[in-house]
């Protein structure tokens, strides 16, 4: 495994220094997902308005990959419809899983496009995937 | 086991388990001490094969010891190749394991403590803690830590370890720890030291 195609520039600066790290004072919905096998453990804040979600943010501590990824789904979902964000997690998922065609337009995912490495990781699948689940059960949960 | 000696009759166990993979046997076997007086008192666990003596259209008396508790086809490949591992431990003494294991431990120790970023958790004392380290990366998770020492040949384990409360009690959301066997050297805690300071590299400090 090539650690150069894991821990890039972009990965770390959303992992250390993302703006999305803070609380939403105007949350509808909030959502805590952890890995209780490892240790991640985010809490995922929306706020969402006429099935739009206006804003999100996230607090909660874990590996370089779980922070990353969290940070890189709220940009990616904030504005989008739920029914929008559903699309891109779905894709995002099957990308993890490696059940996309070569036909797939991957940009559409934003800076997530860099955690397509972690497919290669099965011990680390869990890392990436933790705030899209966690977004999932927000948006069934609260709006 | 496999990293003290152990003796059931000095301990007075009633009962005590290992498991075969962790003496360098196979996996999916392990053994289970009992004591005698307490094992002819308790009732079969399991029917089948091999574990009865008389059948009777109403009544059954059970085999004697250890037949009563091992019905069915037994796990033969798994008991001789476990046999195997504890007879090769046997002959290379489990004191000079003890040894060598602790031997790595302190100069393991004693390397990382010369690293400021990183913190050990537990006590110095080689004879205390036995040949495990649970360690700290500054700045640098766990998983992340453990991720990279792999890619550098060096097989860690990263979380809970099982024991929540404890790392609650550290405040450390999961801990890296190293543990030595008795086929590691000197040489391959020099390339884990080498290691940690690579995890910094890639997590973006300098050094
Ligand atoms: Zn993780």
């Amino acid at each position: 495994m090539d650690l150069s195609t894991l821990y890039t520039e972009i990965i770390l600066q959303h992992s250390r220094n993302s703006q999305n790290r803070r609380q939403l004072p105007c949350a509808t919905c909030k959502e805590r997902g952890h890995n209780p096998t490892c240790g991640d453990d985010i809490t995922i804040e929306l706020q969402v308005e006429d099935g739009r979600v206006v804003d999100a943010a996230f607090t909660g501590q874990g590996c370089a990959i779980s922070q990353a990824s969290t940070s890189m789904m709220i940009d990616l979902v904030r504005g989008k419809t739920t029914a929008e964000a559903q699309q891109l997690i779905d894709m995002f998922l099957a990308m993890i899983r490696q059940e996309l065609g070569s036909d797939v337009d991957l940009n559409v995912l934003g800076d997530a496009i860099a955690l397509q490495g972690v497919a290669q990781m099965p011990a680390r699948v869990k890392c990436a995937v933790l705030a899209w689940h966690t977004f999932q059960e927000a948006i069934k949960t609260g709006a | 086991m496999p990293h003290l000696p152990v003796d059931v009759q000095a301990l007075g166990a009633d009962f005590l388990a290992f498991s075969g993979h962790k003496v360098y046997g196979p996996m999916g076997i392990g053994v289970l001490y009992g004591r005698e007086e307490l094992l002819l008192t308790m009732p079969p666990y399991q029917y089948g094969g091999d574990m009865i003596e008389y059948v009777e259209e109403q009544s059954s008396t059970f085999a004697d010891l250890p037949n009563k508790f091992e019905a069915g086809t037994p796990n033969v490949e798994g008991a001789v190749g476990l046999a195997a591992a504890l007879d090769y431990l046997e002959g290379l003494g489990p004191k000079n394991i003890l040894r060598h294991e602790l031997e790595l431990t302190a100069y393991a120790l004693a390397e990382l403590s010369r690293i400021p970023w990183v913190t050990i958790h537990g006590p110095r004392d080689t004879v205390e803690r036995g040949p495990v380290i649970s360690f700290a990366v500054e700045g640098c998770h766990p998983h992340d830590v453990a991720t990279i020492l792999d890619c550098h040949g060096v097989a860690v384990r990263a979380g809970h370890h099982c024991a929540q409360p404890l790392m609650h009690y550290l405040k450390a959301p999961a801990s890296s720890r190293v543990s030595f066997a008795l086929y590691n050297t000197p040489a391959e805690v020099d390339i884990l030291i080498a290691s940690i300071y690579d995890v910094r590299k890639w997590l973006g400090y300098g050094s």
